[in-house]
């Protein structure tokens, strides 16, 4: 497990990331949700102690520093297109295979595996974004690390690729290892995490598992359609549930479907129709980052 | 450690800057070595035991600035292309990196250096033979066990240089302009007020290791090196500090 602990970081009068603890549990896609400015590549280079901050991050109840080999632990996509543009693919992988004392045949296996042995040998200075990320997997997954970091490694891939990248999280995840992924991709995000950390303003809003995340959202609602609609809303009102009218139902939002129709039986009301209406991932992140978007755009100003 | 090492010097050897900065020594000993030395040598040159010599000074001298840019490479384009983060993540200790670059740049200022330091009076000999001047080179006086160490001392010097410039600076524009303005321009206007202790400025005191300088107060090649030695050893310890305690981008 990574388990971040009291993480800070502040640029002379601006707080970036401000007492932020969080774990990554190990055999799940944990994502890394926060608009823009919320301190997320700063808090992934604090628990990599890239950059210097106050706080500690322990993988597997140890700091970084006191594994012999690093890159065997941790693999890093922070950014798509880190490497020197005139180094070729492979080059650019042997050096970090080297640094890490990974043997160098390890560079053909993720070559391969993430799609680029044919271009292994040109320089990667006019790759496209995707293939970039495809490069910075590879780097990222060469140790065999029993966690990856990822910063936004969707960016710039087509929707092939993106559905690579997604089986790929997720296959890694239960192998047993760790991923920790931001994204702004949130259907994509929905689809691959298992838990979700949201920071705003640096700091941490919510960590909790998606279906957590979505349920607590007000967007989350029941939708009833009863016999007698009117007993229904009397219930309803007994319980405090917040409920709208429909044309031929109630959608009540503050209860399960499972306390209503318990509710609904006791009080003989027959239903006819009970359906959970969840909200998406963006609802819930809208919601939940609402009072921290640093980065707004205007309204409907020209 | 040692494959923090291995990686550093594949890093040197897998760009094509270093290739183009031994391509362009290589130019330049042709063109002042083979041509305007050898083969323009008058027959006044030609009787001067210390020719070839002078001609290792000279290039040494000339060449170093060039040589040391692959150590200043090294380092500035770990920030340039932020590869820094995989550098510092494979390792568990920011020192180990940062003397991982070190060794790999000592290395290869010294292969660079010999290179040069064989090359040069080989191409001057063979510019004088290549000419066929009568009497041809007379007897040199080389003095090999000196001049070697000088040699190898003033070349690494010169690395060490640009490593510490492009350690603290870290931006690449600003580090390549600062180790040509900083002799050029610094250390001359600095010499001016300093007269004869200029000798004690990096850069005179390094060239002083292998040529005296008659305008310096006189030492000896040995507490020329010590002066120049103080310089690396202070910087390289500065720039330890701060590569501790900046952060990584």
């Amino acid at each position: 497990m990574i388990k971040a602990e009291h993480l800070g970081k502040r640029y002379r009068k601006k707080i970036a990331v401000e007492e932020l603890s969080f774990n990554v549990e190990t055999g799940k896609v944990t994502g890394f949700l926060g608009p823009n400015g919320a301190g997320k590549s700063t808090t992934m280079r604090l628990m990599l102690g890239l950059d210097r901050g106050t706080g500690t991050t322990t993988f597997d109840d140890k700091p970084l520093g006191q594994y012999a080999r690093p890159s065997q632990i941790v693999g890093i996509l922070l950014e798509a297109k880190a490497f020197h543009p005139g180094r070729t693919a492979r080059n650019h992988l042997e050096v970090l295979a080297e640094a890490g004392d990974i043997p160098i045949r390890r560079v053909e296996e993720v070559l391969e595996a993430v799609g680029l042995s044919s271009v292994a040998n040109k320089r990667p200075g006019k790759f496209s974004l995707g293939m970039s990320q495809r490069l910075g997997i590879a780097a990222a997954i060469l140790g065999r690390p029993k966690y990856l970091l990822l910063d936004e490694p969707a960016n710039g891939l087509d929707p092939e690729g993106i559905a690579w990248l997604r089986q790929f999280i997720k296959d890694y995840a239960d192998k047993g290892n760790a991923v920790f992924v931001s994204s702004h991709l949130l259907s994509e995000m929905a689809q691959m995490a298992d838990n979700v950390v949201v920071i705003g303003k640096g700091k941490l809003i919510a960590e909790t598992s998606i279906q957590g995340i979505i349920s607590k959202s007000s967007h989350a609602s029941v939708f009833v359609r009863a016999s007698n609609l009117s007993k229904l809303e009397r219930l309803a009102k007994q319980h405090n549930w917040n409920f709208d009218k429909t044309e031929n139902g109630l959608s009540i939002t503050g209860a399960t479907p499972d306390e209503i129709g318990k509710e609904a039986f006791t009080e003989g009301i027959i239903i006819l129709e009970l359906a959970s209406r969840g909200a998406s991932l963006e609802d819930a992140f809208l919601e939940l980052t609402a009072d921290s978007e640093e980065y707004r755009a205007g309204k409907g100003k020209k | 450690m040692f494959a923090a090492v291995k990686s550093e010097i594949r890093k040197i050897l897998t760009v094509r800057s270093t290739y183009a900065i031994l391509a362009i020594t290589v130019l330049l000993l042709g063109l002042f070595c083979f041509y305007a030395t050898g083969w323009r040598a008058t027959t006044g040159q030609l009787l001067n035991d210390n020719m070839l010599k002078n001609v290792i000074q000279q290039a040494i001298i000339s060449t170093g600035l060039l040589g040391s840019l692959v150590g200043l490479l090294l380092v500035t384009n770990e920030y340039r292309y932020n590869t820094i983060m995989y550098t510092l993540t494979a390792s568990n200790n920011r020192t180990k990196s940062l003397f991982a670059k070190l060794i790999a740049t000592t290395a290869f200022s010294l292969v660079f250096t010999l290179f040069v330091a064989i090359a040069a009076p080989l191409l001057t000999i063979a510019g004088v033979a290549a000419h066929g001047v009568n009497p041809g080179l007379s007897p040199q006086h080389l003095q090999l066990s000196p001049l070697f160490w000088q040699v190898l001392f003033v070349g690494w010097g010169y690395s060490m240089f640009s490593f510490i410039i492009a350690m603290i600076l870290r931006v690449q524009v600003g580090a390549i302009s600062a180790i040509f303005l900083f002799p050029a321009m610094v250390e001359s206007l600095l010499a001016l007020a300093m007269k004869k202790d200029a000798i004690y400025l990096p850069y005179n005191s390094l060239q002083s290791v292998l040529i005296h300088n008659d305008a310096f107060k006189p030492v000896s090649y040995g507490a020329a090196a010590a002066i120049a030695t103080v310089y690396i050893v202070g910087g390289v310890i500065i720039s330890w500090i701060l590569f501790q305690k900046r952060d990584a981008q």
